[in-house]
């Protein structure tokens, strides 16, 4: 490409990909750095379900300078703890998996080995018992006051649901006010430099050209630019996870007792699972399946018969191919959102990955020209965090134990990714979790769902034999009784959102 | 309890890295019925004489319960700031790599990306007076850093001098006191056993067995995990160019300075690590290019008159063993493989690679899983360390033959990658289980005058008024700070006077 001075930045497609990245970009590189435009079409609906995020997600509104309180009123957010998975080991069975780590380390031993030691000796205690956010979250209650007591961390993170179209809007109002341009209008045309193969404009239906150095792809699951156009290629990894479409619906709080857990359900069903999102004013329900294993008919009722409360709108269908785009950024594209690649929302990773690509791209914003090196390196950065993202939803489905039905005999049968086997068997073995630093989920991630999925090590860390048995119980026995009080002492998730950042709060306004 | 737990540790060595070795799992493992038998085959001579170590040695010294006072009395300590770099990418040249960071970011904005802004702009700027660490050990101060992260001293980072031969005794003491056994004697064999390959016992040229569960190989020769395993050795000193050190005793400074310095010559660099009873140097060559001869006639000039030097040249080994951990052996120290004294001695990895033992201590069975995750650990450690030598080697203008000798290896891809991103804009890739992290290795690069052809250009964003104010407010509170704290050595006999 030649090297001329990388100024004008092209971002084709709105949605919450498209608006995240013209508002971090705007913020970070809008001023001096670059000019930024943002063509989207009102007549290409954006995929917008409720959604759900990870805590980093506050990282994100943080460097962007966005109040919490103002961004949860404009949202409609609740607070969110983790992640409660139902039916997905056995039958009526479910753990949530929360977002903090688990006790504290004893003797420089990480806690989970002495709980499984306790257990294996026949302790009936739950491993859960021993996370802040998972009891609070039980509850049903919320808290943003952390505290220390004592030398036991009660820490925890947290995160929302939202509305992602509310956010996007939200974001767009942001971007717009830092002089990023949007311009209403559906590609027709991408023009590429017979040399280098770059892209150099694209064309509206309008007839109007817009050139660019750098171009930002968020058109969704076409990839307009990435694909149609560059053929970068998608790697397909429907065969670890057999999910393919979603019926999506939002359905009505009840009148009276309107309870908001501050975490997000997920209902393993007979080939797939239910969301349930709870957001300040409605509900977000969602039932993501395999149409190799149920038809699309029999899915409808069935995200109609898992959903509480009276239906706003008709279930909308989503087609969906999990898998990455080779590339996440080929010569002078980066693909941001959907046109990235693709993984079912058991675990809320679609934001973050938008948010990981944006952050990244703009730690190696180019210059002049575009560096291979550069490019390179963002290249491997997003792959290895869409397959440990990948390797993590998959952990949830090939550990079950269900048989009832032949996609959960497949999932459970199936072969997995190298490097999942290699996490899961080092655990099950000792107890010990591998991890990286390039890694979306912490270790105290992986542990919740390794355990709440079933796998008990065979062993535990030998050198919780040389702590004291008798004070290692009382300790475990403190550590309990001090978050199951400490827990019950917070405030309900309602009460907490009606205190710091009401917007269209059910209950505004109702009595008691 | 486990069912088939690990009964008997035999550790096998003398050294640093057999005696670290024991003094970790002895505290690890104390009250458990698990014996733990060093083998003392004599002092290593691929120890280092005098050890710089990096402030993650204060933590296995606090896992250890060890007072630091008691330590550095008994292994004739001083403080360490950092390492001080002269004559290396050319003559004259200076450069101090601290062991805390320099300067603090703004706005999310890595502060190296300034210093590569003002570089490009004809205005470079003075690295060592955004570094406490550099400030201060360039005035000979030293202080221990605050806890308070308000406290300008919470930015320092430091790291002791020990003498090593002192150091050694020191944990063996510990070790002992806590349980450990010690046989002296030569190992003549060892035995398999038949159905695993398992190592079963160490025949002693006296005769006698030590026999145990699991064996940790820390003698020169590698007689268990090579010897007795056939684990392969991968070289590295096509990459690396010193193979040998001279050492040289003479009287401690008046003022010893709270760092190491390397100083580069025509045949090999110079190694000084001030002591509180000496001043340790040793000179580092290459054996096909000088003669022990010519590198002591180095040190002696180096050292002034009153020098006592080591006759014999020690050996530094070079490399890697293709598995650390096989069966129920586990390499540390030289078995495990070296790298250069650049700029922490050879005790690091050795210690580094016992607690990474600690997090994944098998029972009888020896699981391969656990071995092959210690030695993915492992192998990526050793793979950073190693980029991270060959950077200093690499970036040299030096031409004379000792410096040449590696010039024309094809670097690790590792080191590639890294480079080539940073020659970019500045950024430094992420990997796994690195010894520096990514600020020190960008402020290594940049003080090797690997100027990248750009920076994060989100600085171009920041006012430059806010800049110059933070970055003058920083200079300010930096130079103070370091003129306010008192003189290394004193306060070396103040803080060692006082104590119970």
């Amino acid at each position: 490409m030649a090297e001329r001075l990388v100024r004008d930045v092209i971002i084709v497609g709105g949605g919450t990909a498209g608006w995240m990245s013209a508002a971090a970009f705007a913020v970070h590189l809008g001023r001096h750095n670059c000019r930024f435009r943002l063509v989207e079409s009102d007549q290409i609906g954006t995929v917008g379900v409720g959604e759900a995020t990870i805590p980093v997600i506050r990282e994100f509104n943080q460097r962007l300078g966005l109040d919490e309180v103002e961004f949860m009123r404009q949202t409609n957010a609740t607070f969110k703890l983790g992640i409660q998975f139902e039916n997905w080991l056995r039958m009526g069975e479910s753990y949530i998996h929360p977002f903090g780590s688990y006790g504290n380390p004893i003797n420089w031993i990480a806690f989970h080995h002495f709980w499984l030691k306790m257990h294996q000796q026949g302790d009936p205690t739950s491993f859960f018992d021993y996370s802040m956010p998972h009891v609070a979250a039980e509850l049903g209650k919320f808290s943003l006051a952390h505290s220390t007591t004592g030398t036991l961390n009660l820490n925890y993170y947290y995160a929302f649901h939202f509305d992602s179209t509310s956010y996007a809007q939200y974001l767009r109002s942001f971007a717009e006010a830092r002089g990023v341009q949007r311009t209403e209008g559906k590609v027709t045309e991408v023009s590429l430099d017979p040399e280098s193969g770059d892209i150099v404009s694209i064309t509206l239906e309008s007839g109007e050209v817009i050139e660019g150095d750098l171009f930002i792809d968020c058109s969704g699951f076409r990839g307009l630019l990435i694909e149609q156009e560059l053929q970068t290629g998608y790697e397909d990894w429907s065969h670890w996870l057999p999910c393919n479409r979603a019926w999506a619906v939002p359905t009505a709080y009840p009148e009276e007792n309107v309870q908001i857990p501050p975490h997000t359900r997920s209902r393993a069903l007979t080939a797939g699972w239910q969301w349930r999102i709870p957001l300040q004013n409605r509900i977000g329900n969602g039932h993501v399946f395999s149409a190799d294993y149920i038809d699309e008919e029999q899915a409808r009722e069935m995200v109609l018969e898992h959903a509480e409360g009276e239906p706003i709108a008709e279930p909308r269908l989503l087609y969906f191919t999990t898998g990455m785009r080779s590339l996440s950024w080929n010569r002078n594209c980066v693909a941001i959102g959907l046109s990235a690649g693709f993984l079912e929302p058991l675990e809320s990773t679609s934001i973050y990955l938008i948010q990981a690509a944006i952050m990244s791209l703009i730690n190696f914003f180019p210059r002049q020209g575009i560096d291979a090196a550069d490019r390179d390196e963002f290249n491997q950065l997003l792959r290895h965090k869409y397959e440990e993202a990948r390797d993590f939803v998959i952990l949830h489905y090939k550990a079950t134990e269900r048989d009832d039905t032949e996609f959960w005999r497949y999932c459970r049968d199936m072969d997995i990714p190298a490097e999942l086997e290699r996490r899961m068997e080092l655990f099950r073995h000792r107890g010990h979790v591998s991890f990286s630093e390039y890694d979306v989920f912490a270790e105290h991630s992986w542990l919740s769902v390794l355990i709440g999925q079933g796998i008990m090590p065979e062993h535990y860390d030998p050198r919780t034999d040389s702590a004291d048995e008798a004070s290692a119980r009382q300790l475990l026995a403190d550590i309990r009784n001090t978050i199951k009080t400490t827990a019950e002492g917070m405030p309900s998730h309602l009460e907490a959102l009606a205190d710091y950042c009401a917007g269209d709060l059910v209950t505004a306004g109702r009595e008691g | 309890m486990s069912d088939n737990p690990v009964r008997s540790i035999a550790i096998a060595g003398g050294g640093s890295a057999a005696w670290s070795a024991a003094a970790v799992l002895a505290q690890a493992l104390q009250s458990q019925d698990i014996s733990i038998t060093v083998l003392d085959t004599g002092p290593s001579p691929f120890d280092s004489p005098a050890e710089s170590t990096l402030p993650q040695s204060l933590t296995l010294h606090r896992f250890l319960g060890l007072d630091e006072r008691d330590l550095m009395k008994i292994a004739r300590a001083t403080f360490r700031l950092g390492t001080e770099y002269l004559d290396w990418w050319g003559e004259g040249d200076r450069y101090f790599q601290p062991l805390g960071l320099h300067g603090a970011g703004i706005d999310f904005i890595a502060f190296h990306h300034l210093l590569i802004r003002q570089q490009l702009a004809g205005e470079p700027m003075d690295m060592d007076a955004y570094s406490l660490c550099a400030m201060a050990a360039g005035k000979g101060k030293f202080t221990h850093p605050s806890e308070d992260g308000d406290s300008i001293l919470s930015t320092l980072a430091y790291g002791l001098h020990l003498d090593g031969a002192w150091y050694v005794r020191y944990i063996r003491g510990f070790a002992e006191h806590n349980g450990t056994q010690r046989i002296e004697g030569r190992i003549a064999d060892v035995r398999l056993r038949g159905e695993d390959g398992f190592i079963e016992a160490l025949l002693l040229e006296d005769g006698r067995e030590l026999a145990a569960d699991l064996f940790i190989d820390c003698t020169d020769e590698a007689r268990l995990i090579d010897g007795g395993l056939a684990v392969a050795f991968e070289d590295w000193s096509h990459w690396l160019p010193a193979d040998r050190a001279v050492m040289a005793y003479s009287p401690p400074q008046p003022e010893p300075p709270p760092c190491t310095t390397l100083r580069a010559f025509e045949d090999g660099w110079l190694r000084q690590v001030p002591l509180g009873d000496k001043l340790v140097s040793e000179f580092l060559f290459n054996a096909g290019i000088s003669s022990a001869e010519d590198a002591i006639d180095r040190v002696t000039a180096m050292t002034g008159p009153q020098v006592q030097v080591e006759p014999a040249a020690r050996q530094l080994v070079h490399g890697r063993r293709r598995h650390f951990w096989r069966h129920n052996c586990i390499a540390l120290g030289p078995a495990a493989g070296g790298l250069e004294p650049l700029p922490m001695g050879s005790q690091h990895l050795a210690q580094t690679g016992v607690m990474r033992l600690l997090n994944l201590l098998p029972d009888r069975s020896c699981n391969p899983l656990l071995a092959g995750e210690y030695n993915r650990l492992t192998g990526l450690e050793y793979a950073n360390l190693r980029d991270y030598q060959i950077t200093h080697y690499q970036a040299t203008h030096r031409d004379s033959p000792f410096w040449k000798l590696t010039a024309d290896s094809e670097l690790p891809e590792t080191l590639q990658r890294k480079l080539r991103v940073f020659a970019s804009q500045g950024q430094v890739p992420y990997y796994d289980e690195e010894t520096f992290e990514n600020d020190a290795w960008a402020a290594m690069l940049l003080g090797q005058k690997r100027w990248p052809s750009g920076y994060n250009r989100c600085l171009d964003e920041v006012e430059q008024d806010r800049i110059d104010a933070r970055f003058e407010q920083m200079r300010d509170l930096i130079r103070q700070a370091a003129d306010r704290m008192p003189p290394h050595g004193p306060y070396i006999g103040d803080y060692l006077g006082a104590g119970p």
